[in-house]
This record gives structure tokens, C-alpha cells and sequence, in this order.
């Protein structure tokens, strides 16, 4: 790092990435509020996991991420991980 | 890469200097910052001693809820004891949990920040030392007050949480609850302007070149922590303000037989109140990067994947609120995300650990005090994060739900997590603040001893929690099996407390504060806080060209100390600072800084009266209190943005930069949109409450005023928008130097007049549609937030007159003015949170 002032710790891709992984939570919660026990509220989880994978898939084509073993991609990772995870109960549970 | 603001960063090589510094250059440095003496003290804003007595502070709360919770196991060490009658246990129970949470480990954190970011990052301060004076005694005096509640039998009794029906005024007629909620809330107050000064300080006043990838660990814990406190922290400043309206004046938030529902608060106080764990352990955790780092001698494996960690841990960390709530009944596919979203969390938190270790593994540890800290932290933390991995699954925390278990569990994760990294703190950076380190064998006793205390104490309590024995009982029934358990936890919290007892005496025998001739850096640490230091902090701020200055450029200290780099003076004769870009670090302008003065002390004791006054229904002096107390920020804010005759400051080696700047480049401008994220989360999640009762009770809605009314509504504060606009405009348009006339702070005062009479026909239109705020949720929530929005209106009118005072008195300054700029964004904000509210309360299918 000697001698370059330029930043180099690139964390707007993972911030972007945690935001939809945020918003897919409000959204399943919220889809789980409104139709309780309802089998609406699980297609719905279903939709939003989707439209939040694809976000992510675009967030990775929009920030030029190649791979995963760097912060972007690791913020993309966890973040992918994290939506995947939170819409299990709505599939499995 | 290009340059963030177009500075030349080749202009980095003339650092540091070869010239000879002018003579009687530091000596007026001191004379700028200068000591204060005798009274004095009362009136000091330097980062060295508010933090000082911040931390004193924090940590005498630290041992008063100590105490609380010695009595509550000397009455728990048998059954059927009688020592604390259960009134008073209840009362105890409270006040340490609440103490604990509010009193001590948030402020505790703050304190440590604001004692040490300046330094770590080479300002010569915070950017707004009287925010942070005033920060500190509104909370020292508010936090006594309510402590003091405790003397009178007046101290709350409903649990830290405080939840309704048990805290409303049918179950809890006395003003103990009240205590809690005005008590609390003004602290939060404190908390906030404490968060929006940590922000702005980190983005904006690090030393030249030190880029975000090369900020300590700790600032950017810091970073998080205080976002996090401002997205959190409204939530709960706004749902302690609905009770005490309910409380109050009858407002049904959440009494369910009008349309209002328990589950609300408990929504609103754990969208805070889990966040507030995290609030509490990721600061703790800063701390921890960079003493693993010192203590095993090379630098942090993963910083990068650190700071990754510590942001996820933000964001995931408010999705976790609900699991407190599985034992409520939520709908069954809710609780199955906030358990998913509990272990997720427990990712980055992971992340963290393992670092930590791998930094301790590859490096040379030396088994000094903060090392056995850092090590216990460690373990201790990852044990309480198990058992949280358990609680986080909905069976097993059906099972555990209020039981000692809980006790257990989060005494592991808060005492790994923030206590034993704050004793690891002390012992590591005490050498900036005391003459004299602390005994390293004293230490070593202190560690042991409340090390074996903590499991002494509270790995027992799994078992009685597992054996069904409940939290916030006075008491148990003999022949359970509880009794030994309980009696071992008894002693364990008195060998804890003996660890804490010692700690003092260290203190007592070692500790001499100092802000000239400290001890210095005892464990080696590398980063800018242990560069010598004077109350102007660093005598010139270095160029940073790694992670590790101190490590990676051994002349750093020597050259720093001569004036070789950056303001090694004062160019203005004033308190000053170089403001540099948030990304790279570029230097932008200088900023002049307030020095010494009594108002953010006045301005914090009127204001605690206001809210102590509100709580024992003196209204007539708490409005007294109020109105002077307004007028001590406007007296202190008054001596901010004069005019002054020089515009550009030489900082070093030949590179000027402007003095004092006005717009999106200033470090105002992020200050005050900080404070616009704060009051919109207080909107944000008063309209959540406002569908969230029209979803559970929808029967109780009544129909919306016309809506042609409404566009009219709409209307007048787009004009009020205009107004603003145009007050700016009027100014820019003036030759510098010249007077702007009347116009730009009529304009502002037009522009509050508008707002008025929007909030006017709001109220006036809801009233005439038959909405009684007494008679619904509906009613209680929309004029809430119509009452929120009157009181922004009324600060947004007293900005204006004041501009216009200001005006008067010819400190207009042309073509743009700071104290103008904050006015009339406030006035645009204020109309945009009327619309929001107008809008959604009014056009809401619902209604």
C-alpha cells in the first residue's frame, strides 16, 4: 500500500448487496404479516427470494465482480447466503 | 484512480518538511488549547477531558448497577429470603438492566470514542466539541436524576423493556414508569447527538491520506456504531414518547379495546433493543481488532474482511429484532425468518472471532493484562454466542423463554463482549490519559478473578434455567433443587465484584490523569493515538501511508513532534482542524472549532429540568426550563459562523485550502443530514404504526378528509419548499461582502410560516372528519405524527427568526452563509416530512 492515497477497500458493492438482502427481509416479513399462515405468504417469499437473486446477479454484472474471493464478492456471497437462508422457512418450513 | 477532489496527491512527497518551524510556534498551540483551571472545568468542550469525565461517568453507573446486582443475589442466594421486599427487587431488576444498557454501556463506548478518535485519526478535536460537552452533561445529570429515583422508591419497576399493559397507567398508576420513559428518552437524546458527531468526526477529520482502507479498526467500529444508533435509536425515543402520551393523556396505542395493540411497543422497543446488543459489542469489538493486533505483535489478519464483518453485522443485526418475540404468538412463517435471520447474524460475527485468532496464532502473544482480556473476551463471547445460536431457534426458545437461562446467555455476550474488552482498553490505553500505568500484576489478579467470577456466577444459571427457575422473581420455592445452584451463582458475583474492588484500588494507587505527560505507549501499539500528544492533540497531523504508521515509519513520531507535516500551527490564531474528503482523506478546508464555554453545560442541565419536570407534572417549570433552555443553544450556537476577514489558510508545505466552507463539501452538511436520517427513522416508524394498527384493527378507521383538501395541504408546502429555495437564492445572487438586504431571512421566515399553516389545516381537517386522538389507534397515531411534525414546524420558525436576528445584526455573510444554508435545508426537510406524513395518512386506502 506505500505511497497510494487512493482507496482500494471497495465496500459499495456489499453495502448494495445488504440492502437487498434487507428489503427481501421487510418484504417476507411483511408478506407474512399480512396473510398469516396463508399459502399466499409463502409464494410471495418465494417471488421476492427470486427478484432478490437476480438484483444480486445484477449488482455483480454492474460492478464488474469476477470473483468471489474478494470484499465485493464476498459481500455478494454472504449476502446471497443470508436471503437463501432467511427464505428456508417459507419453502421448507 | 482519479483524485476525490482534485487534490494533487504528489503533493503528499513535500511531507515531512526540512524547515525550520518559527519560534514560539507550539507555544501558542497551547496557548490556543489551553488548560482549563478552577472552574473552568465546568466549561471545558476539549475531546480530553469530556471524554475523560465520560468514561468516569459511565463507569461510576458500571458500578452502581453492580451494586444492584450484588442485592439482587445476596436475596436470591436462598429461598424465601425476605432482605429486598419484592417491590424493591422489581425496582432493582429495572434499574440494573436499565442502567446496565442505557447508563453504562452505550455511553461507556461513546465515551471511549470520544476520548480517543481524535487522536487515533490526528485532529486537533471531534468536529463539534460543544455538541459533544453538552452530549456529556445532559447525560451525566440526567442520568443522576433518574439513578436518584431509586432513593425515593420512585425507580421503575416494569422491567428494562418496560412492556405495556404491565406499564400502563391501569397496572402502573405511579410516576416510576414515567421516570423510565422521559428519563430515557432524553438520554437517548444524548446518545444521538453523540452518534451524529462520532460520524461526521470519522468521514470527515481524518489525517491526510489515511483512506478508508487504512482507518484503525476501532474508527470504523465507531463508523457502524453510530449509524446503527441512528437508525435504532429513534425507534425506541419514539415509542417511549407513545406511552407517555397514553400514560398521559389517554392515547390508545396500545390498548387493544381501542383499536391500539401491546405488540406495537414490543415492535418498536426491539427494533432498537437488539440492534442495541450489537450497538453495544461492535465498538467492543474495534477495540479488541487493534489490541489483538498490539498484543500478538504483528498487524490484523483480515482487515478487510473485518470491516466486511462489521458492516454485514449492521445491516443483519436489524433483522433479528422479532426473535424476542417467538413466545408472543407471532404467525409462525415470521418467527421461522427472525430465527433464520438470528443464526445468519452469527456469520459476520464469526468472521470477527476467527480473525482474531488467526492474528493471535500467527503472531507472538505477550501475556500482558489486555492480552488475558482479549483472550477471555474471546472465549467468553463465542460460549454466550452458542447459547444465542440456541435461543435463536424457536422450539428450544420456547422452551428457555425467560428463565435463567436467558440470564446466562446474555450476561456471557454482553461481559465478552463489551466488559472484559473495556477492562482490556483500560489497561492498554491508559498510558494516554494517566502519568503512570496500572499494575500489570494487579491486572492479572483483576482478570482472574472476575474471569472465574463470571463462571462462578452465571454458568450455573443454565441449570436453574433449564430447571424452570423464571427471571424477575423475587424469589423460589425450597426443594427444587435450585438452592445450590443459586447459592454458587451468589458467590461467583461477589468474586466478580472483588475483581472489580481491586481494579479500583489499582486505579486509586496508579491512576494521575494528565494531558502532557502521560505514560505513553506501554504495549507498542501502532496506530496515530500514540503519537505525543497536548490537548491540541498532535502538535502537526501526519501524512498516514499505512495501517500501521507508528510500525512502518519509525521517524513518524519524531517528525510529527517538530511540525513537519500538516498544521503545524495555528494559521488563524483560533481552535482549528483541516476537514478532509470522506473516501481518501484529501485535505478540503480548514475548520474553525468553538473553544471553552458554559452553554452546552447550562443548555444540558435546563433541558434535563425540562424532561424531570415533565415526569413529576410541573408543567409551568418545565416550560420555564424549556424556553431558557432553548435559548442557551442559540447563545452558544451564536458565537459559531462569524465572519472573519482571512478566506484561505496556508496548512503546510505551501498548500492552501479555504477556511470555513458552506454546501455538501462542509462537514455541517453531513451533520445535519445526519440529524434528517434520525427525525425521518422517527417518521418512518410512526407510519409503521399507523398500518400496523390499521392492520390488526382495521373496524376503528374512520374515512380521510376530502381530498381536495389534502392537494391543498400538499400545495402550501411545496410553496414552503419554494420559499426556502428562494431564500438561498436571494443570497447567492449578492456580491460578496455586500449586504443581502432583507429578503433571504424573510423568505425563511415565509417559509416556516407555511409550514405552520399546513400543520393548521392538517389538524383542523382531521378534526372536522371526527378523529379524536383519545378515541383510536388511528386518531392516537395520526396525531402523533401531526404533533411531531408541529414540533419540527416550531424549531423551523425559531430558525428563522434567529436567522433574522442575525441578519440584524450584519453576520449574514454574502454570497453564502452557513447558519442561512442549515435554515433553509431545515425548512425544505420539515416540508418533505410534512408531505410524507399528509400523503400517507391521508391517501392510505385504509383510511
Amino acid at each position: 500500500m506505500p505511497n497510494d492515497y487512493n482507496n482500494r477497500l471497495k465496500l459499495l458493492t456489499p453495502i448494495l448487496a445488504l440492502t437487498v438482502w434487507a428489503a427481501h427481509f421487510l418484504l417476507l416479513w411483511c408478506a407474512s404479516s399480512i396473510f398469516p399462515e396463508q399459502v399466499l405468504a409463502r409464494w410471495l417469499a418465494a417471488a421476492f427470494t427470486l427478484i432478490a437473486l437476480v438484483a444480486l446477479y445484477g449488482i455483480m454484472r454492474w460492478q464488474a465482480v469476477t470473483t468471489v474471493f474478494s470484499i465485493p464478492g464476498l459481500g455478494l456471497a454472504l449476502s446471497a447466503v443470508a436471503i437463501v437462508f432467511t427464505a428456508m422457512p417459507a419453502l421448507i418450513g | 484512480m482519479k483524485s476525490e477532489t482534485g487534490f494533487d496527491h504528489s503533493l503528499y512527497a513535500l511531507f515531512p518538511t526540512h524547515h525550520k518551524r518559527p519560534e514560539g510556534e507550539r507555544e501558542e498551540l497551547e496557548r490556543i488549547w489551553c488548560k482549563p483551571r478552577g472552574w473552568e472545568y465546568l466549561t471545558a468542550v476539549n475531546n480530553n477531558y469530556i471524554g475523560f469525565y465520560y468514561i468516569a461517568t459511565a463507569f461510576l453507573f458500571f458500578l452502581l448497577a453492580g451494586v444492584l446486582a450484588l442485592g439482587m443475589r445476596v436475596q436470591l442466594t436462598a429461598p424465601l429470603l425476605q432482605i429486598l421486599p419484592q417491590e424493591t427487587y422489581n425496582q432493582f431488576f429495572t434499574m440494573h438492566g436499565t442502567v446496565m444498557m442505557f447508563l453504562f454501556a452505550v455511553p461507556m463506548v461513546e465515551a471511549i470514542g470520544v476520548l480517543l478518535l481524535p487522536q487515533m485519526l490526528a485532529a486537533r478535536d471531534l468536529p463539534f466539541p460543544r455538541l459533544s460537552a453538552y452530549a456529556f452533561w445532559a447525560y451525566l445529570v440526567g442520568g443522576l436524576c433518574f439513578f436518584a429515583s431509586l432513593f425515593v422508591g420512585l425507580a421503575p419497576d416494569g422491567g428494562w423493556f418496560m412492556y405495556p399493559p404491565l406499564t400502563s397507567i391501569a397496572y402502573s398508576p405511579g410516576i416510576n414508569a414515567d421516570f423510565w420513559l422521559l428519563g430515557i428518552g432524553f438520554i437517548e437524546i444524548s446518545a444521538i447527538a453523540g452518534a451524529i458527531e462520532i460520524i461526521v468526526g470519522v468521514l470527515r477529520t481524518r489525517a491526510p491520506g489515511m483512506t478508508l482502507d487504512r482507518m484503525p479498526m476501532f474508527a470504523w467500529a465507531m463508523l457502524v456504531f453510530a449509524a446503527m444508533i441512528i437508525i435504532a435509536f429513534p425507534s425506541v425515543i419514539l415509542s417511549t414518547l407513545l406511552l407517555e402520551l397514553e400514560r398521559a393523556f389517554n392515547w390508545p396505542f396500545f390498548d387493544p379495546t381501542r383499536g391500539g395493540d401491546p405488540m406495537l411497543w414490543q415492535h418498536l422497543f426491539w427494533f432498537f433493543g437488539h440492534p442495541e446488543v450489537y450497538i453495544i459489542f461492535l465498538p467492543a469489538a474495534g477495540l479488541m481488532s487493534m489490541m489483538v493486533s498490539t498484543v500478538a505483535r504483528t498487524p490484523l489478519v483480515g482487515y478487510r474482511l473485518n470491516v466486511l464483518a462489521l458492516v454485514a453485522t449492521g445491516f443483519i443485526s436489524f433483522g433479528v429484532w422479532a426473535h424476542h418475540m417467538f413466545a408472543t404468538g407471532m404467525p409462525r412463517l415470521s418467527t421461522g425468518y427472525f430465527s433464520a435471520a438470528s443464526m445468519a447474524v452469527s456469520l459476520p460475527a464469526g468472521i470477527q472471532v476467527f480473525c482474531w485468532i488467526a492474528t493471535l496464532a500467527s503472531g507472538k502473544i505477550r501475556w500482558s493484562t489486555p492480552a488475558l482480556f482479549v483472550v477471555g473476551s474471546v472465549l467468553v463471547f463465542t460460549m454466550g454466542g452458542l447459547t444465542g445460536v440456541m435461543v435463536g431457534m424457536v422450539p428450544f426458545d420456547w422452551q428457555a423463554h425467560d428463565t435463567y437461562f436467558i440470564v446466562a446467555h446474555l450476561h456471557y455476550v454482553l461481559i465478552g463482549g463489551m466488559v472484559f474488552p473495556m477492562f482490556a482498553a483500560f489497561y492498554h490505553w491508559v498510558g494516554m490519559t494517566s502519568s503512570r500505568p496500572l499494575s500489570e500484576r494487579v491486572g492479572k489478579w483483576v482478570f482472574w478473578l472476575q474471569f472465574v467470577g463470571l463462571h462462578v456466577t452465571f454458568l450455573p444459571m443454565h441449570l436453574t434455567g433449564f430447571m424452570g427457575m423464571p427471571r424477575r422473581v423475587y424469589t423460589y420455592m425450597p426443594g427444587r433443587g435450585l438452592d445450590l445452584l443459586n447459592q454458587i451463582s451468589t458467590v461467583g458475583a461477589f468474586i466478580m465484584g472483588a475483581g472489580v474492588v481491586l481494579f479500583l484500588i489499582d486505579l486509586a494507587r496508579n491512576f494521575r490523569f494528565t494531558t502532557n505527560d502521560d505514560a505513553g505507549n506501554i504495549y507498542g501499539g501502532s496506530t496515530l493515538e500514540w503519537l505525543p500528544t497536548g490537548l491540541y492533540s498532535t502538535r502537526s497531523i501526519p501524512v498516514v501511508r499505512s495501517r500501521d504508521p507508528l510500525w512502518d515509519d519509525p521517524k513518524i513520531c519524531d517528525d510529527v513532534e517538530q511540525g513537519r507535516y500538516f498544521l503545524p500551527g495555528s494559521v488563524t490564531g483560533l481552535r482549528e482542524t483541516i476537514v478532509t474528503s470522506p473516501i481518501n482523506a484529501e485535505p478540503q478546508y480548514l475548520q474553525l472549532m468553538p473553544g471553552p464555554s458554559v452553554w452546552p453545560l447550562a443548555a444540558a442541565v435546563l433541558t434535563a429540568g425540562f424532561f424531570l419536570a415533565l415526569t413529576v407534572q410541573a408543567y409551568m417549570f418545565s416550560a420555564v426550563s424549556g424556553v431558557i433552555g432553548l435559548a442557551c443553544v442559540l447563545r452558544w450556537l451564536w458565537e459559531t459562523d462569524r465572519p472573519i476577514q482571512q478566506d484561505k489558510a496556508d496548512i503546510g508545505a505551501g498548500i492552501t485550502v479555504p477556511i470555513s466552507i458552506t454546501g455538501p463539501q462542509s462537514h455541517g452538511w453531513w451533520a445535519l443530514n445526519t440529524l434528517f436520517t434520525v427525525m425521518g427513522m422517527i417518521v418512518l416508524m410512526g407510519l409503521f404504526g399507523y398500518l400496523y394498527l390499521y392492520g390488526i384493527h382495521p373496524e376503528v378507521w374512520i374515512a380521510a378528509p376530502p381530498v381536495l383538501q389534502t392537494l391543498g395541504i400538499s400545495l402550501v408546502l411545496v410553496l414552503a419548499i419554494v420559499a426556502a429555495w428562494m431564500s438561498r437564492r436571494v443570497l447567492a445572487m449578492t456580491k460578496r461582502g455586500e449586504f443581502a438586504g432583507q429578503g433571504p431571512w424573510l423568505l425563511g421566515v415565509l417559509g416556516a410560516m407555511l409550514l405552520g399553516a399546513a400543520s393548521w389545516w392538517d389538524v383542523a381537517g382531521w378534526d372536522s372528519a371526527g378523529l379524536d386522538p383519545a378515541a383510536s389507534g388511528q386518531g392516537a397515531t395520526v396525531f402523533v405524527l401531526i404533533a411531531f411534525q408541529g414540533f419540527t414546524v416550531a424549531i423551523a420558525a425559531i430558525m428563522a427568526v434567529y436567522l433574522g436576528y442575525r441578519s440584524g445584526k450584519g453576520l449574514l455573510t454574502t454570497p453564502t452563509n452557513v447558519t442561512l444554508d442549515i435554515v433553509v435545508r431545515f425548512i425544505g426537510y420539515t416540508a418533505l416530512q410534512g408531505l410524507a406524513i399528509v400523503l400517507l395518512t391521508r391517501l392510505y386506502p385504509g383510511a
